[in-house]
């Protein structure tokens, strides 16, 4: 049978496209204008639409303090609870604390439509109610958002106590009939939507479909007004000293770990807590309290430096929230390796010695 | 110098029956190491074996307001505190609403200076210090005059151990208050939390990509197989600097 003879209706499969304003590739038949370029969809940016273009009749106001110029997955998962709440005629407006370097693509990119950024002058409660305030008079937003954790949760207790907001804490949930928070020893609670809400983590999915205007207002400076407490400064306490579940770096002994004074000698070169993996505590080699994961104790610090632990699930369950996991093992196919941020493919025990000397040295250099 | 310490009961985690909370009891035992005149307060409805926990870790006597369960707090007590030097309490009760907000309304309502999450207070001059506990094991030092409202971190302060000596001899004094009604709530059993989640209109392909490494998912990280361990030490070090992890 002769095929060429037959006319077969083809369908090209690289028929040109255009990219529609809701970020969906169209094919517009007929027409050969636009890419043909398959590589550019599959490998590309991801091109994320806009929230909404205005005009804006109402908005809402996300206040946010941000640690080292990046705000935390809280702070995100409330911006992201103002976007998805905004509707097409509501703006996210944000106040930041320690963001003044942030481009506008990075506050586009959060979700936010308007941000004030202000640089954080630390300890200054009156003051940052007294801007507060006064960006309230001037933007009267309908809801106010605040994490609950930290300065945030702090602030936004000030702030609905100050200004007379109906508040409400640990928000779980918000839905159509109102907001649900946990209530201890009672499941939860359902209430009215408030001005103010303070927001547990989980309460919005963080990673949006879309993106923000991300206008930047002018850089305002803090109201000059006179605090009630004086902050006499705050230290950072000796991490030795210090709750596992508060350290803010930690290095974690496992079983590659053979030499445990040399690498308690690391951790007080480099000033962390010391973690331990279950078998490492199982041996002996370290006592209960020290046990990272599932069965010990859950950890928040920013760094975690694993030697030696092959990253079994029930440890990593502990290090969920951990910003950056330093990992080093012999095995380059270790789980924990997967998780790292950064991993060094060597043997423990060398490693420890050379970056404890390598510690010791720079610090050194460093008081000189 | 009068010094209040407010505390209420809290539900256990496990058996649901009241029990003392641990900041409360972290106030209480804070106040008791400060010199001055200790009261311990207590607004709400809750009976005396709710209370009993506290008289047996050392309250002594306890003054209750007694106000009826969906009545607001912080009027009576703001009455009842007029004239209090410092208060001291909990920073978050582990019953009733357990939100935190009490020394912060309190503080507004005496016009007090407010120190939250407080470690230890102690006397310098004619002032007070507070040192705060932040997160990550910061802490800060604080200094105010009173009046002050303080709220007490649960790892501030061990209260003594529990009594029957000291349960048989404590009091509890009432008296009828009143406040404000609260607005309703309707309680729901516990369940998961159902996350906001944007409405996407993503094609298939994008899904996809999602699904496996794509979309703004977490890059992999870096893996360092050359050089020996010194150098390899010195690239730990150097990602501990960039991202201001260590501070030398
Ligand atoms: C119910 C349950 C609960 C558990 N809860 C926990 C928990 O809370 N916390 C916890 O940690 N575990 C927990 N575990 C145990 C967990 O499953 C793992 O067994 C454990 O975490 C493994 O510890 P490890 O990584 O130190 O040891 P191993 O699995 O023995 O791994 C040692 C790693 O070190 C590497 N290594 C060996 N020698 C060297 C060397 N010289 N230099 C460099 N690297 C070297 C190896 O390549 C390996 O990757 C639990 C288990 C169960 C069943």
């Amino acid at each position: 049978m002769d095929f060429s003879t037959q006319a077969i209706p083809r369908i090209d499969p690289r028929r040109p496209w255009v990219l529609g304003p809701s970020g969906l590739k169209r094919i517009v038949l007929g027409d050969d204008s636009g890419s043909r370029d398959a590589a550019m969809l599959a490998h590309g940016p991801a091109h994320k639409p806009l929230r909404s273009n205005g005009p804006f009749n109402q908005r809402l106001l996300v206040v946010a303090h941000a640690e080292r110029g990046q705000l935390d997955d809280a702070a995100r998962e409330a911006i992201a609870a103002a976007a998805i709440l905004a509707g097409k005629d509501g703006e996210v407006l944000a106040l930041l604390y320690g963001m003044e370097d942030a481009a506008p693509e990075a506050l586009a990119e959060l979700a936010v439509d308007r941000a004030l950024t202000v640089a954080d002058p630390g300890y200054a409660p009156e003051q940052k109610l007294a801007l507060l305030q006064q960006l309230l008079q001037q933007e009267s937003p309908h809801t106010v958002l605040f994490a609950d954790r930290g300065e945030d949760a702090d602030l936004g207790r000030r702030l609905a106590c100050r200004a007379r907001l109906s508040v409400v804490t640990d928000v779980v949930e918000i839905a159509a009939d109102g907001v649900r928070r946990r209530q201890p020893g009672a499941g939860f609670s359902l209430r009215e939507r408030a001005q103010l809400l303070l927001l547990a983590r989980g309460v919005a999915e963080a990673k949006l479909p879309f993106v923000g205007k991300g206008e930047r207002l002018q850089s305002a400076a803090l109201p000059a007004v006179s605090e009630q407490v004086q902050d006499l400064g705050s230290a950072a306490s000796p991490a030795s000293e210090l709750a596992l579940e508060e350290a803010d770096l930690i290095v974690s002994a496992g079983n590659g770990v053979s030499n445990v004074p040399g690498f308690l000698a690391l951790a007080e070169a480099l000033g962390a807590a010391v973690g331990a993996s279950r078998v490492a505590v199982d041996d002996g080699r370290f006592t209960r309290d020290k046990q990272v994961g599932a069965t010990g104790k859950t950890v928040q610090a920013s760094a975690y430096i694993a030697l030696g632990i092959s990253g079994a699930v029930q440890h990593l369950q502990g290090i969920k929230s951990c910003r950056h996991v330093i990992a080093v093992n012999l095995d380059a196919a270790a789980p924990m390796i997967k998780r790292a941020d950064l991993s060094i493919i060597d043997d423990c025990q060398s490693f420890i010695s050379a970056f404890e000397q390598l510690v010791r040295r720079e610090r050194k250099e460093k008081q000189v | 110098m009068k010094i209040a310490v407010l505390v209420s009961p809290a539900v256990h985690p496990v058996s649901g029956r009241p029990c003392a909370g641990e900041a409360d009891l972290a106030a209480l035992a804070l106040a008791q190491r400060l010199p001055g005149e200790l009261q311990v307060w207590y607004a709400g409805a809750a009976d005396d074996a709710a209370l009993a926990d506290y008289l047996a870790r050392g309250a002594g006597t306890i003054h209750s307001l007694n106000l009826s369960p969906d009545s607001d707090v912080l009027s009576a007590l703001g009455s009842a505190l007029q004239g209090v030097d410092m208060v001291l309490c909990g920073a978050r009760s582990g019953g009733g609403d357990g939100s935190g907000l009490l020394p912060y309304q309190l503080a507004e309502q005496l016009g007090a200076a407010l120190l939250p999450d407080v470690l230890d207070l102690s006397k310098s001059d004619r002032q007070w210090r507070a040192v705060q506990a932040l997160p990550k094991g910061v802490r800060r030092t604080l200094q105010a005059s009173l009046p002050l409202v303080a709220s007490v971190n649960p790892r501030a302060a061990t209260a003594p151990g529990w009594s029957y000596a000291r349960l048989q001899q404590g009091k509890i004094r009432r008296k009828a208050a009143t406040g404000a009604a609260l607005a309703p709530v309707v309680l729901e059993p516990s369940r998961r939390a159902r996350a906001l989640v944007a409405a996407s209109k993503v094609s298939g392909h994008a899904r996809m990509q999602g699904a496996i490494a794509g979309g703004d998912a977490k890059a992999a990280g870096v893996v360092v197989k050359q050089g020996d361990s010194v150098e390899k030490a010195q690239v730990v070090l150097d990602y501990l600097r960039q991202h201001q992890l260590v501070d030398f």
